[in-house]
Parts: structure tokens; sequence; C-alpha cells
């Protein structure tokens, strides 16, 4: 998808063409071409292991892919500059930099190195969400650790944040305060986010657009209002199974001999000719469904 | 089909390269003891067959044997029934098989003068026991035991006291071992003393996989479990754009983290506590007013110094190996953040920084190990000749640190068994060269020893050449990539 978009764009935070890459064989990206225009926050949904969390880290240049190129402002990934890399945060899946030193040395440490560096809103946050300033990071929980890492990336003011399933340690009042800054911090700032989740309704909270990753490719990018009136499930009884779509996101054969699609409609709002056959029927499907109905 | 079952507990609670091991060790040392009994004549045969096959009944019992104490533990958690009743038969079963089987064979072999063997295994099997299970300060001072006796010796007759009542000493001895051994498995067992930090017996060492403390290098389990005044102090001061090297330095954490003099101080503060005995050997032996004293304090100096020279070499360059690719393996810290972090340098001016400050402290100790031997040839000019192969093996064992660094970063580094193979080669040239050092020293060198020594240059030559050839590779690799805080993709785990 998205196959038109080949010029590199120094005003976009991201831009992926083709990145391909595998891992002792077994395929993590299978040319996924992806990119995020000033100011989106796009979230990034799938199973475990669909790719989400190798494609952000290709896409910002920890990782080199086997085939494709990444650009970050418009500068190879691989190869930023200072200048590139101020503008980016990124937060790991579990966080683990610097674990021997204690909160504030880390953000003492890394803040000298922004030029855009907030040392108020890290003493405010970290005071804010309880978290004991002089306790060595490897002593902290999880959670505690996501949060202090949050902050950091938070506190240098990035035009372009990437977090990678940010609110998987975190209790909901935490999950709640993130979700409320960074959807802050792209109306107000116009900070561009890619994030990763698997709890649906942070997408719905803050994501203007989703993209759906599944088996290392990108299945479907749409806005996530957009996304209940451009798909929907097809059902077609066994008598018409045969003049099912060719064209599906997703197909599921049931027992009766019934057949279960996941479809999308044209630019007309049309679904598929096969929705009007006698018996046919079109559900529409809530994001939880649609990411269910595709990943099985 | 239950018997089988008990046989295979050990083996189900060890690693498979810790069964390995021990297997190889053990075999081994029976092999030797049965060959010695076997073919050796004269009235000490049986002291070296029972010392032989003690070691390796020693290893089995403090490295292979106590893991079934951590299955034990886990089956408890796990409310599994039977395990802890399976593991002690197991051990019941072990012991007699490798305390009470060997002795009569033994006997058979070099008549009944050998009756004490049976003493000496049970000794040995319940001390390596006591070893594994008792908190492993104890474990630093047992190291040191046989070097204390050796002292004690020297100063009183200790053999001619003992000799007589060898036999019943040492099975009270083995008893009370047992006994400890009884009190401490069900303490640990039931969790009433600490299975973590400093007090933890070394048994759970072995949780962390067959390499024990090796396998904890840059992980974050350690720094949790370090005491609150053990804990090193970061220096964070001055840090800025200006200092990117001191900042990487930060970043790398471990030896090569900067830390406050009072960290340092503290640190260094434990330095006392491990010579406490090497100390208290010394005081026993400056008692004596033998005229000996000096040139055996002298001997024990050298030989410690030269030993401890050559050894630390190559384990300095695997240390800093091990360290740095375990950092980098972790693709959710340091590695992620360095590679984004603005200021810290690019392109080939970041790969050499980087390079200085990974290289810099292995190649500083390197150095101090060198001026330790310089020293030695300074003080001893008349031991010039075997003093330089020891130059030699501290120049070779930097190079080797050198090589492993630059395949790393280069992501061209050999699998670990092939550093291992490496590790092998460098400490074996390096035995020999203590060795040659030492026979030298004694003027006892043999005859042989003139034509051996070329053949151990050439073979030094060779391994600094090879390890040119993997750093070279190394090094072009390196400029090869984009950045240098990428994962790596070659087999280096």
């Amino acid at each position: 998808m998205h196959a038109e978009f080949q010029e590199v764009v120094p005003s976009f935070p991201l831009q992926a063409h083709n990145l391909q890459l595998s891992y002792q064989g077994q395929l993590a990206l299978a040319g996924v071409d992806l990119w995020l225009e000033p100011g989106s926050v796009l979230g990034l949904i799938g199973r475990n292991g669909a790719g989400k969390s190798t494609l952000m880290r290709a896409m910002i240049g920890l990782l080199e892919p086997q085939a494709g190129q990444a650009f970050v402002f418009g500068e190879p990934a691989l190869r930023l500059s200072d200048a590139a890399k101020a503008r980016i945060a990124y937060v790991p899946q579990q966080p683990e930099a610097l674990a021997w030193l204690t909160a504030t040395q880390m953000l003492d440490y890394v803040g000298r190195f922004y030029p855009r560096w907030d040392a108020h809103f890290a003493k405010t946050m970290l005071h804010r969400w309880e978290i004991p300033p002089s306790r060595l990071l490897a002593k902290l929980s999880p959670g505690e650790r996501q949060r202090v890492d949050l902050i950091r990336a938070l506190a240098s003011s990035p035009e372009l944040l990437v977090l990678d399933e940010p609110a998987a340690a975190l209790d909901p009042v935490a999950r709640r305060e993130l979700l409320r800054e960074v959807a802050l911090r792209a109306g107000e700032s116009g900070t561009t986010v890619l994030f990763s989740t698997h709890i649906v309704s942070d997408l719905e909270r803050v994501a203007s657009e989703i993209a759906f990753m599944h088996h290392g490719r990108l299945l479907l990018r749409c806005g996530v209002d957009e996304s209940k009136e451009r798909y929907a499930r097809l059902w077609l009884p066994s008598r018409q199974a045969s003049a099912a779509p060719k064209q599906a996101l997703s197909r599921r054969h049931h027992e009766d001999g019934s057949i279960s699609l996941v479809v999308e409609c044209d630019a007309q709002q049309r679904w598929p000719e096969a929705a009007a056959l006698p018996g046919a029927r079109i559900d529409a499907l809530g994001l939880e469904d649609l990411f269910v109905e595709i990943a099985e | 089909m239950k018997l089988l079952a008990i046989m295979q507990t050990p083996w189900q609670a060890n690693y498979p390269a810790s069964r390995a091991t021990a297997m190889v060790l053990y075999v081994s040392a029976a092999i030797g003891a049965l060959a010695i009994a076997l073919f050796a004549s004269g009235d000490q045969t049986w002291r070296l067959a029972s010392g032989c096959y003690a070691i390796g009944l020693f290893f089995t019992w403090a490295f292979f044997f106590p893991a079934g104490l951590l299955l034990a533990m886990d089956a408890r958690l796990l409310r599994m029934p039977g395990v802890h009743r399976r593991v002690l038969q197991s051990l019941l079963l072990y012991g007699l098989l490798t305390v009470l089987l060997p002795a009569p064979i033994l006997i058979a072999l070099c008549g009944w003068r050998a009756a004490p063997c049976l003493v000496i295994f049970a000794l040995c099997a319940v001390g390596g026991l006591n070893f594994s299970l008792l908190p492993r300060y104890v474990a630093v001072f047992v190291g040191l035991c046989p070097s204390f006796f050796d002292a004690l010796t020297k100063r009183w007759e200790i053999g001619a006291l003992i000799g007589p009542h060898l036999v019943a000493l040492g099975a009270m001895l083995a008893l009370g071992l047992l006994a400890l051994v009884a009190l401490r498995w069900r303490a640990l067992l039931q969790g009433t003393v600490a299975a973590s930090g400093w007090t933890a017996p070394l048994v759970t060492q072995w949780r962390q996989g067959s390499w024990g403390t090796l396998n904890r290098m840059g992980r974050t389990q350690p720094l949790r479990q370090l005491p609150a005044w053990l804990q090193a102090q970061a220096d964070i001061t001055a840090t800025a754009l200006q200092w990117p090297r001191k900042a990487l330095r930060i970043a790398l954490g471990g030896w090569y983290l900067p830390q406050t003099a009072k960290s340092y101080a503290k640190q260094l503060s434990l330095l006392p506590l491990f010579m406490l005995p090497s100390l208290g050997a010394l005081l026993v032996l400056s008692g004596t007013h033998r005229g000996d004293t000096t040139e055996v304090l002298e001997g024990i100096l050298i030989g410690l110094s030269a030993s401890f020279v050559v050894l630390a070499g190559p384990m300095i360059a695997l240390l800093t190996f091990i360290y740095l690719q375990r950092r980098w393996s972790r693709t959710h810290a340091e590695v992620a953040l360095l590679a984004l972090l603005p200021g810290i340098g690019n392109g080939v001016q970041l790969k050499r920084r980087l390079l200085r400050v990974s290289l810099g402290l292995p190649l500083v100790l390197h150095a101090l190990l060198l001026g330790l031997v310089w020293l030695g040839v300074a003080l001893y000019p008349d031991h010039r000749q075997p003093l330089v192969l020891l130059l030699l093996a501290q120049l070779a064992a930097a190079t080797f640190s050198v090589a492993l660094v630059l395949s790393l970063f280069g992501d061209r580094a050999p699998s670990l068994w092939a550093v291992g193979g490496i590790a092998a080669i460098s400490f074996a040239l390096n035995i020999g060269s203590i060795l040659v050092t030492l026979l030298g020293w004694q003027q006892r060198t043999p005859a042989w020893m003139a034509e051996v020594v070329p053949t151990w240059l050439l073979g030094w030559l060779l391994f600094v050449l090879g390890m040119a050839w993997l750093a070279r590779r190394g090094w072009l690799a390196l400029q090869e990539r984009p950045h240098p805080f990428l994962p790596f993709t070659s087999n280096a785990d």
C-alpha cells in the first residue's frame, strides 16, 4: 500500500520505503512503506511478533534493514545529524538504560545533551508520578522505570515522539495521564507521535490514525473515525460463499459453509457487490473487532 | 524406574555445560587415580591416587551435585511433591557411588595402608557441599586454606601431631561438616537465610547459567542485590558536551563508570578484608627464625605475582568482551539511547571515540600489569630473560583485548565458543610462560628448555598475528557500519 509515495519530503518527521528485515531467516518486515506527516498521531497495532517494534526501531535508525530506507526529518535514519537527533525522543518497551544511575542523575545526564531540555517539567513530573529521585533505576519497578523514561523523552521537547507500548507497565491513572500529555503535545506543540499498543481504547483516545501490522506487513492505515465507515464484516451464507470477493483483509470459513470477510468500501462508499446478494449481511466493526478479525 | 529417576535428578538440575564439565573432570580424575594405582609403585602411591581422585570428587560435589538444592527450592515454591525427597535420595546414592565404592577399589589395588582414603573422599565430598552451601565470603577463605595450612606446617609440626589420628580426626571432621551441610540445606530450602546478596551461597550463582557470575555481567540484577553502601556512586559532574568520552563511560557503566572519590574509597576498603588470610600466613611465618624464611616469602611473592600477571591478562580481554557484548545485546538499554543522543558524536569520530573509551580501561590495566613485570625486571636484573616471557605474555593479552573489541564493534565477533578456544590457547601459552619463568628463576632450567623456548616464542608470534588479523577485520567492518550502536548480528552470544 501507499506505493505512490516515492520522494523524500524533508518536512515529514518519518518516512519509510520498502523496509525489509528478517531475523535468522524469520521475516520481520516484508517491504513496509509508511510515513508520518507533521503533527499526526499514528497508533500502530498488531499482535505480538507482528513486527511493530522492529518497524519503529528501523524507522529511527536503531536497526539496519536488509532492504529499503528510512528517513527522519529528511535525513537517512542510520546517519542522523545532531540537529535531527535533538528533535526525536524514543521510549522502548521495557526501558533498561543507565540502571546504575538514580532517576535524578539520569535526567541530569541526558538533559545536558538536549538544547530544549525542560528541567522544570522533568522535576515536576518526577514529583507528580512519585518516583523516588535518589533510588537507583535498577531498583525501581518496571512501571516506575517506564515513567522515568517517558519523562526523559517528554522533557527533551521532541518534535517526533516514538513510543513502543508506552502504557504496557503503567497503572490506569498513569496511563491516562500519559495519554493526556501525548494528546496535549500533539494538539498544542504539533508534536508528531508514533506509538504502538495492544490497548485499543488508547488508540481511540489519542490517535488520529491507526495502522494495522500483521506478519511484518502493514495491512491497513486509516483515520480512527474513518475505520468504522471504511471497513466492515461481510457475512455470506454457504450458498453464496463462492461469490465472495477476492479482495479482503481477512477471510474466515465457518463449519456450516458460510464465510466472513473484512472488506473495504471504495472511494464512493460502496461495499463489494457480494454485499447485495440474498442472505448477505454487512456488520459495522468497532476498532477492537476490526483488530481481532484481521489478526485472528 | 524409580532408581532411574533418582539417578537422573542431578542431571536434570544442571545446565548441559555444567553436566559436561563435571563429567569430564570426574572421569578424568578417576581414570588418573586408577592409572596411578595400577602403574605407579612405592609407599606413597595410594596418596597420589587418592589425591588425584579427590580433586575430581571435590569439584563434582562443589559444583555439580549442589544444584539439586535449587531444584528442591523451586519445587517447594511450586508446591511440587516428592522432588525434595528425590534430590536427597540422589545425593545419598551418588554419595555411595562416588565415596564408598572407589575406596575398596583403591584398597584392593594399594593394600590396607590405603584405608584412610575413605576418610579423605568423605571429607572432599562434604567439603565440596559446604563450599557451595556456605555464604560465598566463606568460600573465598576456603580457597586460601591450603596456603594457610602450608604456612602453619612450616611453624608447627602439624603432620606429626595429626598423622597418627588422621582417620579418627578426619571422620569427626567429616561428620561435623555433614551436620553443617544438613543445617544449611534446611535453612536455604525453607528460606530462613538469604539466597541472594553477599551472604548467599555459591550454589545460587548456578541459577544464572553454566557460566555462573559471568552470565550476570551486564545485567541489572546484580545492581539490585548490592547493598546500598557498596553501590557505585556515579560521578556525573562535568559531563557536558565538551566531555563526550566521559559521557560515554557513564553510558557504558560497569567498570567504565566514572565514580566519585568517596565511592572508589568505599570499594577499595574491602581489599584488606580479602588479604587477611594471606597476612595471617605471613605473620605465622614471620614468627619463625629459620634462615630460609625470606627465600620462601620471596618465592611465594614472585610465584603469586607471575601467576596473577599472566592469568589476569586474558581475563581482562574476556571480561571486556563479554561485558560489551551483553550491553549491546540489550536493545532496550543504552545502545538505543546512545544512538539517538545528540552531541555524543557522529560518523568516524564517534567510532574512534567509542573505541578509545571501551579499550582505554582494559589497556590501562594491561599497562599496569606490564609495569608490574617491568618492576620485576628492574628489581631482579639477573632474571631478566625469564621475565621477558611474561612481558610478551602481557603484550599478547593486550592484542587479544584489542582484537576482541574491534571484532565485536565491527559485528564480526567470533562465536563465544571460538572466543573460549582462543582464550584457552592464550591461557596455555601463559601457563607455559609461568613455568619457564619459574624454572628459569630457580636456575633449574632443564636441557629441553632451550629447545622449547623458541617454539614458545613462535606460538606467541602466531597468536599475535592471529589477533592482528581479527582486529583488522573488525576495524574494516566497523568502518562499513552506519553507526556503532546497531545491535550485533554475528553469533557472539
